[in-house]
């Protein structure tokens, strides 16, 4: 099936069998089109739009309202600084939740870029992570005013904690994507579920209520969450001026290494026939 | 005035000079062998598979009948030479396309290899990517990297990629308020600034106006002239004629004729275009075609020269061509069954470049006439080459497949 050399305009650097390492490796590569093409898609997100980059803050914002509404006074949750326990868990999980969103439609979206040109394909969802990526950055300083006016700083040290916490929701967003772009080229149900899935994973994961309160018999569940070790991390950087937890750290590492090993596999099983089929 | 003058003797002198095609010294820069391609049919209800119809078919181990697979190409081999333009023609869905993109990388084949030496630029569908809410100058740049050309290059060939697509006023405007020409123009300015080494053409230049297309075939032009290989695919058969050194007549996936451009697009018109009701009768030049027997006898009257045409070198030379065989040459358009021209295999030193264009004879030349052929060509730049003149009748170029050596005529340009 696969007797034809791939050579091409955009020749790959020298081949190798373990698909993550190729779709690294393209990546960089390429990195002069992945920066070309994130800077597009974050000015496409603001252009036109009055309020512009405000949306990336509103958005959370009204959550964050409504939700603080609904769980501080209606259902009085007792968590203290509710607003920036909320907002330190909302602000990751859109970055996440977009990604996957936007992210499953990637290749089928980008026909015109797939069917007409060469680079290699997981250029696209690596773009969507990254793009969420930088919203979910640039609204940063949105926590640390929160934080601030709680009277909460984060530690210089959870400063450094940070890094590879952001360094691994990539990498593991970027793992389910690839996956989920490339299936959802040969079975369109695949944005349809996981429109819905997000939803019942959100509240799986605790964001809008803390951890403590998952009952002692099910925290099993939330250590099999990855989204819950990552919002634990960030509740433990911006809410509790911490860091977060070696174990979790370790967890995640295993998570994403095999979100990524798995993801691009699949992906770079399914490349050949994109073009065919979107 | 040269003058050269083949003899019935000169059968025995000259043993067989000629080269299959692209058989020169340098590996071809496309080489395709035994390339197929199946593709899925798809229905408008089973438009694409559903996870359910997925699991459906695995949980029933439903295999998809052997109906619903539609073989694109059968097993296609083609050597391109380097420096050679070949031009692709045939019907609507007979795989010219899908060649064009397994050429280009796109598409991966089923079977088969496929070999391309060198950068390839498609120009499958200009502007691939553009988007509508941004400048032309931002699309340029990002078309640029996505056609595979560095930051840097496509900053250094900015201000020229603008010119080209003569779009110096509006670059900074939204390209949703282009015109779909100029749409068009900057697409097609971007891809042929790529420098490739291999340019992939797929009927881009049906579309454009009047001084743009031409502005698009002096750039081809200049292409041929550095010496790059050049595919086209399209339905105009006039401008595979004009532009290409050999063409290739694509048939349900199968190569159906390979050769000269006229001739080609001959054979395809014929078989096309079988409304035209069956050819007249004639005797052929064919049917004189017996050992031993000379048919023509052809002459340089005015030896090569390069024409006033500026965007490529094309050269003219005048032939005195002698009918002194028994049979009458017709003069038909090129399309028709039975028509004699004049055709040349295009040679820079030994090595053999192609096969020109055709000249038809400007009337019919019963046995005994002479007739003055004005045979144009194109040469894919300046320098010295060979061009071995025939008569060319039905595919069949006469003395070449007649185990003699055709007329070689010197060209400098």
């Amino acid at each position: 099936m696969k007797s034809a050399p791939r050579r091409s305009l955009t020749a790959r650097p020298a081949g190798t069998s373990l698909a993550l390492v190729t779709t690294v490796t393209d990546l960089v590569y390429h990195r002069a089109l992945v920066t070309a093409l994130l800077v597009r898609q974050l000015k496409l997100r603001y252009r036109g739009s009055v309020l512009g980059f405000v949306w990336t803050f509103l958005n959370p914002l009204l959550l964050m309202a409504v939700y603080s509404l609904v769980f501080s006074f209606y259902m009085r949750i007792a968590v203290p600084h509710y607003a920036l326990f909320l907002l330190a868990g909302l602000l990751p999980w859109t970055w996440f939740s977009s990604s996957l969103g936007e992210g499953t439609n990637a290749i089928v979206g980008g026909s015109s870029l797939v069917t007409k040109s060469l680079f290699p394909t997981e250029i696209l969802p690596a773009v969507v992570v990254l793009s969420n990526m930088v919203n979910f950055l640039l609204s940063i300083p949105l926590l640390l005013l929160a934080g601030w006016l709680y009277g909460v700083s984060p530690s210089p040290l959870s400063w450094v904690f940070l890094v590879p916490v952001i360094a691994l929701q990539c990498g593991f967003t970027l793992g389910l994507v690839l996956a989920l772009a490339a299936f959802n080229v040969h079975y369109r149900d695949v944005q349809h579920i996981v429109a819905n899935f997000l939803l019942l994973w959100f509240f799986l994961t605790p964001i809008v209520y803390p951890a403590t309160q998952v009952p002692t018999e099910m925290r099993a569940l939330l250590w099999a969450n990855p989204l819950a070790l990552f919002i634990e991390a960030y509740h433990a950087v911006f809410v509790s001026s911490s860091w977060p937890k070696l174990e979790t750290l370790a967890m995640l590492l295993a998570y994403t290494l095999a979100s990524l090993l798995v993801g691009a596999k699949i992906f770079d099983g399914y490349r050949d026939t994109f073009p065919e089929l979107v | 005035m040269a003058i050269a003058t083949r003899s019935p003797s000169s059968f025995e002198d000259d043993p067989p000079e000629i080269q299959p095609g692209g058989g020169g010294a340098e590996p071809a820069a496309i080489r395709l062998s035994g390339v197929r391609k199946r593709f899925r049919k798809y229905t408008v209800r089973g438009g694409y598979s559903t996870l359910k119809t997925s699991l459906m078919n695995r949980m029933f181990r439903r295999k998809f009948p052997a109906g619903n697979y539609l073989d694109v190409l059968n097993g296609v081999d083609l050597d391109v030479a380097p420096g050679l333009t070949l031009g692709i023609i045939g019907r609507n869905g007979s795989g010219k396309s899908t060649l064009l993109k397994i050429m280009a990388g796109i598409i991966r084949p089923d079977g088969g290899a496929v070999e391309v030496r060198g950068r390839v630029s498609p120009l499958i569908e200009l502007g691939a990517g553009f988007h509508p809410d941004f400048s032309g100058r931002e699309n340029v740049y990002l078309n640029g990297l996505v056609i595979g050309m560095s930051k840097a290059e496509t900053e250094q060939r900015f201000d020229s990629i603008v010119e080209f697509a003569g779009l110096a006023d509006a670059i900074d405007d939204p390209v949703r308020t282009y015109s779909s020409g100029m749409y068009m123009r900057l697409g097609f300015s971007v891809a042929v600034h790529a420098d490739p080494d291999v340019l992939l053409i797929d009927e881009i230049l049906a579309v454009g106006d009047e001084s743009f297309v031409g502005r698009c075939y002096e750039r081809i032009a200049a292409f041929q002239a550095a010496g790059k290989t050049i595919v086209m695919v399209s339905h105009g058969l006039e401008s595979i004629e004009r532009w290409c050194h050999e063409a290739v007549w694509i048939d349900g996936g199968r190569i159906a004729a390979r050769g000269y451009p006229t001739e080609v697009t001959r054979l395809y018109h014929a078989a096309v275009g079988a409304e035209d009701g069956p050819p007249a009768k004639e005797r052929s030049l064919r049917d004189s075609l017996r050992p031993g027997r000379l048919a023509a006898v052809i002459r340089v009257l005015e030896p090569p020269t390069r024409t006033p045409e500026t965007w490529h070198h094309v050269a003219r030379v005048l032939l005195d061509v002698e009918n002194v065989g028994d049979t009458v040459w017709r003069s038909l358009p090129p399309t028709r069954r039975g028509t004699v021209m004049v055709g040349g295999r295009l040679h820079s030193g030994e090595r053999f470049l192609g096969e020109t264009l055709r000249a038809l004879i400007p009337r019919d030349v019963h046995p005994g006439e002479r007739v003055c052929v004005e045979f144009k060509f194109k040469l894919p730049g300046s320098g010295r080459y060979r061009v071995d003149v025939d008569l060319v009748n039905e595919g069949i170029c006469w003395f070449a497949e007649r185990g003699s050596t055709p007329l070689p005529v010197e060209v400098t340009i």
